[in-house]
């Protein structure tokens, strides 16, 4: 059996996902060719040995569509051999063509894989893409749609996570996001240049450094009013064990939207050492789960469990996790579940702070939890997202 | 450089077209200077109800125009000063008081540039309005194709950018770039009248909280297939798809994707392209 080595990841910084954000200015495609053209130039890479590129985009629709990854290839200058191909997993999509590249190098029928995704939500808006679940009535109806910020006030609810609860771990996530930036200890960014190599944007340009208590407290729950108006009836209808929905979401809890890309080079050692590359770590097992469709939001923990199982390992045997900030609770929840400490969850901050550019996260987690075990010169780290639709996902990795 | 008289509610100035420069930090102070001023004299209050640009003719010397190019380390200093211009423009746009443009003469790509800032634009006689830049190999700058392609539509603007056909008063009119073509004073002065009771504030058609792009959105179907046929076109042409008609087309399209002021960010970057591809 052959092992899948992650010899590199990097990416963009994270720009505001509204027209006055850095990267508004550019176009998805630009994003990704320009991280191509850097991870070739990091390690002068013969682009021709590899075998495909694996991109998670959650809207591919208008200028994210008709196969990004393919598309950014070309543009990046690579070889014409180099494959690719998009895919949708929700907000899990850029770990799932992380996890879908370990496959394939661990099957052998592929050596050398870019995996990762990109998402520009100022330039295509969220949801544009349209899809059956959450418009077509008859979809809706029989599926019992709700929207994921109902999932996240029914996690709440369920656990009892307060309002303060919930606004004091984002003030953790705001704190620990701006420390490392002041530190500049975010090293898999890659700047954002135009055309003609005039900076655009260095730094994830989200975070909030000033947050207080009293800021977030004065933010109005951003899905009340969506609750009030049938969706509360529905989740009190299949939670019936709770009196009322606890609306403790707010936009400064919750993950914010942005822009950004990433990348990560996965291959078998043999194909990293054709490259002259240095494995920096092995991607150890990868798990995806379904998880109840309605709530939506609890699927990391079984993801984490089956990941382990895989592993044959135990979650003490991990030492650091990324688990995506969707919403507060969703993290809140998977620490209570799986019995980890916060100081070992997002130590360097997570989306609440930084941002969640849908396609393109689970990759810029990869590359964070990467960098922070080495930086500490620990073993074993798990990235791990709730994903839309009801679906959880894992990926364990181990330093070499 | 720069004259100004106000003239009972009507303020006057008079541009020597030839010292108009997006990228002369010269012309840029004398501009910012006059801003000021008009500011201070349209404010509430003031009895100001238009402001009328006069444009001197432009004696052109197109044919020995010399692009100036740029190099990779100029860019960002370039992008600076175009962003500092675009600043002053949307300070014009954005005066309490209509502002009309009256064109006579030659005008050329950056008093043209100018003109289209203004809310209004007239011609008294005859005029001659170059809207490309005098120098071949370079795209346009200071707003001139974003505005264009605002006012004109995707496929009506990229013939004229890539092209610059010379447009007198009647063809301009025609298109849709002017408001009115005036024979004489007299008619001049009409129509100055009718500009003066625009509504306030005047907005500029991009401006709008609904702007409607003429020919419909970058995105429509018959634009669509437009974008997927105009670099074959291009490369068809006699000179080829050169470096400037590249950035053109490319600015063209990208601008009108975004929001307007996103919109002139990226024609900066395409002029500083274009120039930068002149070194080779």
């Amino acid at each position: 059996m052959e092992h899948a080595y992650l010899f590199d990841a990097i990416r963009t910084p994270r720009g505001k996902g509204k027209k006055d954000g850095s990267l508004h200015s550019i176009k998805a495609i630009d994003l990704v060719a320009g991280l191509m053209q850097a991870l070739q130039q990091r390690h002068q890479l013969d682009t021709a040995q590899i075998d495909d590129v694996v991109l998670g985009c959650v809207t591919p629709v208008g200028e994210q569509g008709a196969d990004i990854a393919k598309t950014a290839a070309l543009v990046a200058g690579w070889d014409w051999q180099v494959a690719g191909v998009q895919l949708n997993r929700f907000c899990a999509s850029g770990l799932e063509a992380v996890n879908l590249a370990a496959q394939k190098v661990r099957s052998r029928w592929e050596d050398l894989v870019v995996a990762g995704g990109v998402e520009s939500m100022s330039r295509v808006p969220m949801g544009s893409d349209g899809g059956a679940w959450a418009n077509d009535p008859a979809t809706s109806l029989r599926t019992d749609f709700m929207p994921q910020g109902i999932g996240a006030d029914l996690i709440a609810s369920l656990d009892g996570y307060q309002r303060e609860q919930v606004d004091a771990f984002a003030l953790r996530s705001q704190h620990k996001a701006a420390a490392v930036q002041a530190a500049q200890r975010f090293r898999s960014i890659v700047p954002v240049h135009d055309q003609n190599g005039v900076l655009v944007l260095d730094h994830d340009e989200f975070i909030k450094p000033l947050t207080t208590m009293e800021t977030l407290a004065g933010l109005k729950p951003s899905f009340a009013q969506l609750g009030a108006q049938g969706f509360d009836a529905m989740a009190l209808a299949r939670y019936p064990q709770l009196q009322q929905v606890l609306h403790v979401h707010t936009a400064g809890n919750s993950s914010g939207i942005v822009d950004g890309a990433a990348l990560a080079l996965i291959g078998s050692l043999d194909a990293g050492k054709r490259q002259g590359l240095q494995p920096r770590a092995r991607i150890v097992s990868v798990a995806v789960t379904g998880s109840d469709p309605a709530i939506m939001l609890t699927g990391p923990a079984p993801a984490a469990r089956k990941a382990l199982q895989k592993a044959g390992l135990n979650i003490r045997d991990i030492d650091l996790f990324e688990v995506n900030e969707a919403f507060a609770s969703v993290v809140l929840r998977f620490m209570a579940e799986m019995g980890v400490p916060e100081d070992k969850v997002n130590v360097n901050g997570g989306a609440i702070a930084l941002g969640h550019p849908l396609g393109a996260t689970g990759c810029m987690l990869l590359a964070t939890l990467l960098d922070e075990l080495e930086a500490r010169q620990l073993k074993r780290g798990m990235v791990t997202l709730c994903v839309g639709g009801g679906m959880g996902i894992a990926t364990i990795i181990e330093r070499v | 450089m720069i004259s100004i008289t106000q003239q009972s509610q009507r303020i006057v100035i008079t541009l020597d077209s030839a010292n108009i420069q997006p990228l002369d930090s010269t012309w840029q102070q004398a501009l910012q200077g006059l801003l000021q001023q008009l500011q201070q004299q349209t404010a509430a209050g003031t009895a100001a109800a238009l402001v009328q640009i006069n444009f001197q003719s432009d004696k052109l010397d197109r044919h020995n125009a010399q692009p100036s190019a740029l190099s990779r380390e100029q860019a960002a200093a370039c992008m600076q000063q175009l962003a500092d211009y675009h600043e002053l423009l949307r300070q014009l746009e954005r005066l309490p008081v209509p502002t009309v443009a009256v064109l006579h003469g030659n005008i050329g790509e950056h008093a043209w540039g100018l003109a289209l800032a203004c809310h209004r634009r007239y011609s008294l006689g005859t005029a001659l309005i170059h809207p490309r830049p005098a120098a071949p190999g370079l795209a346009p700058c200071g707003g001139v194709l974003v505005r264009t392609a605002r006012l004109l539509g995707l496929q009506a603007a990229l013939p004229l950018l890539l092209d610059g056909f010379e447009l007198d008063s009647s063809i301009a009119l025609e298109l849709g770039l002017l408001h009115g073509a005036a024979s004489d004073a007299p008619e001049l002065e009409q129509s100055l009248l009718r500009a003066a009771s625009m509504p306030r504030p005047p907005l500029q058609p991009w401006d709008e909280k609904r702007p409607l792009l003429p020919g419909g959105a970058v995105d429509s179907a018959g634009n669509l297939a437009f974008l997927q046929l105009a670099p074959a076109r291009l490369r068809a042409r006699a000179d080829g798809a050169t470096a400037a008609a590249r950035a053109i087309l490319c600015a063209l399209a990208e601008s009108l994707q975004v929001d307007f002021d996103t919109a002139v960010r990226i024609e900066s970057r395409y002029f500083c392209q274009s120039a930068i591809a002149l070194n080779g």
